[in-house]
This record gives C-alpha cells, sequence and structure tokens, in this order.
C-alpha cells in the first residue's frame, strides 16, 4: 500500500479557492476541459468541492472552456 | 454591510474610453446605492476560452465593494441589459474567501511577474450562432457551505462553446510526486490550430500530463 499524499490544497492550507486563478484551476481539467476526477489528482474531498464551484464559475466567465469538443 | 465581487467582461471592439465610460456607470450604481468601492482591477482584453457573441475576446475588470444587498438588483439589470457586457458574475466574498483573497495579494507583492494577463490571441472566430436565452448557471447545486450565498445572474449563451485548448491542463499537481502515473491525460488533442498562436505555454517542471498535448503540438 502506498502512503497517500496530503491533498495540495491542504498543504496550502487554502479555505477558498479563487474562480480568478485560472492557471492554478487548469490543472484540474483534462485537455478535454472536463474536471479531473480527485481520485486522480488526490485533492481531499472538501477541495474538490470548493475547486468544483471555483472551475464552474471560471467557466461562466469564459476563462475556463466547458468543452474542446466543438473545437476544428 | 457585505462585501460583493462582480465579473464584468465587456466586448472588446470599442475605444480605451468606451470601456471607462461603461465602467464608471456600474461603479456609479453601487456608490449611488449606499456602497463603497474597495477595489477595481482592469484586467484589460484576454481572450475568452469560447466565443460569446462571436467575439474571441473580452475586456475582464473585478470590482469588489462594500454594501447592503439592496442594490445588487438593480446592478444585474443594469449589466443585463447592457449590450457590452458579454458576460458578468456577481460574488459575495465571506470571511473566508476575504482571508484568502488577502493571503495572496500578501504573496503577490512578493513575486511581481504574475499570469499573462493581456495576451492577445489570433483564435479561429467561428462561431456560428451565439445566441441570448437566458439560463441558470448550474453553479448553486455545487455550493460548498464554506461559500453562502452567492448572486450569479446572468445570461448564458448556449452555443456551442467552442474552445480553444490553450495553457495545458496537467493533471497532477505539482506538489504531488506520489500520485500514481495513471494521472496523465491520453486523450488526444485535436484541434489545435488556435493553439499555437498562443503564448500560454508554461513549462511547469515536474508536469508528466502534458507531454502529449505538446508532442502533437510540434508534429503540426
Amino acid at each position: 500500500m502506498r502512503h497517500q499524499k496530503p491533498c495540495r490544497f491542504c498543504v496550502e492550507k487554502k479555505s477558498w479557492i479563487d474562480y480568478k486563478d485560472d492557471r492554478t484551476l487548469r490543472r484540474f481539467l483534462t485537455d478535454r476541459g472536463k474536471i479531473v476526477s480527485r481520485r486522480q489528482t488526490g485533492v481531499c474531498a472538501k477541495h474538490q468541492r470548493l475547486l468544483t464551484t471555483a472551475i464552474k464559475r471560471a467557466r461562466h466567465v469564459a476563462l475556463l472552456p466547458f468543452t474542446t469538443e466543438s473545437m476544428r | 454591510m457585505r462585501h460583493y465581487e462582480v465579473m464584468i467582461v465587456l466586448a472588446p471592439d470599442q475605444a480605451e474610453d468606451g470601456f471607462n465610460k461603461h465602467l464608471e456607470r456600474f461603479k456609479k450604481i453601487i456608490e449611488d446605492g449606499g456602497g463603497s468601492i474597495v477595489n477595481d482591477d482592469r484586467w484589460g482584453i484576454r481572450s475568452l476560452s469560447y466565443p460569446i457573441k462571436k467575439y474571441d475576446q473580452g475586456f475582464y475588470t473585478v470590482i469588489e465593494w462594500e454594501s447592503t444587498p439592496d442594490l445588487l438588483t438593480e446592478l444585474d439589470h443594469t449589466l443585463r441589459l447592457d449590450e457590452n457586457v458579454l458576460r458578468h458574475m456577481v460574488i459575495h466574498l465571506d470571511s473566508t474567501a476575504l482571508a484568502e483573497l488577502a493571503e495572496m495579494r500578501a504573496k503577490r507583492v512578493e513575486r511581481p511577474s504574475e499570469g499573462q494577463i493581456d495576451r492577445v490571441d489570433g483564435g479561429s472566430g467561428d462561431s456560428d450562432k451565439a445566441d441570448d436565452k437566458v439560463d441558470e448557471t448550474p453553479e448553486s447545486e455545487t455550493e460548498p457551505n464554506a461559500e453562502p450565498d452567492e448572486v450569479k445572474p446572468d445570461v448564458e449563451p448556449e452555443a456551442e462553446p467552442d474552445v480553444e485548448p490553450e495553457a495545458e491542463p496537467d493533471v497532477e499537481p505539482e506538489t504531488d510526486s506520489d500520485v500514481e502515473p495513471e494521472a496523465e491525460l491520453d486523450e488526444e488533442p485535436e484541434a489545435l490550430e488556435s493553439s499555437e498562436s498562443d503564448a500560454s505555454e508554461e513549462a511547469d517542471p515536474g508536469d508528466t500530463g502534458e507531454v502529449d498535448a505538446e508532442e502533437a503540438e510540434e508534429e503540426k
């Protein structure tokens, strides 16, 4: 069994995730623009919830994509 | 008194003072409603992640203020009716959010060079339609309890959101050396046309997730 690394937001002691920080948020999107599961990123449940809202807000104001599907 | 923040995205095709004129109008609404503006952060023109009303870029502004909730309806109404406003989003900043923002600002002073905000991008602008249907954003469903009420009024164009694959979405948090390499994304990045002109390539050390995308880009 591997030791579980603590979630990066926990390490930074974040209590709120800024939707304006699209560079950080992008780390948690696949190249198709989907939100990456926390199983893969190691984010804890609490921070995944905060992260999801932040990403969805950022998508709304076009800082982040909803999808890349329709690109051509 | 509550602390709010509104992000406004204006249509980019106007003169410099055109942006000012609009923003002053919105600020006046806040001030007339008894609010005091705390911060007015003009990001400038930035490329959108998907076209809105056939625009590929927008003029971003973030205004923070303190007031009672009374003026929100009027502000929202004005923003919604203004043709030049591509997007707006009002958010209530609670104490946790404020603390976090303050901390982030403190850090930002230490390392001044930050973010590519004013980058211009020659993305392909083929949005067939951008309609004006009013639609609720799905935000409220995922609202965590840490962040109480939020006002998110807007017009959501549900035209297919075209997207430029700019900054590679790397899956792994950089502090994470222990994460399984499965986190790698092996979906094929299609449509790289616009990403070539993109200035936002960040070569993060310790990234495995983005190798795919970069290679594909070179092939082009």
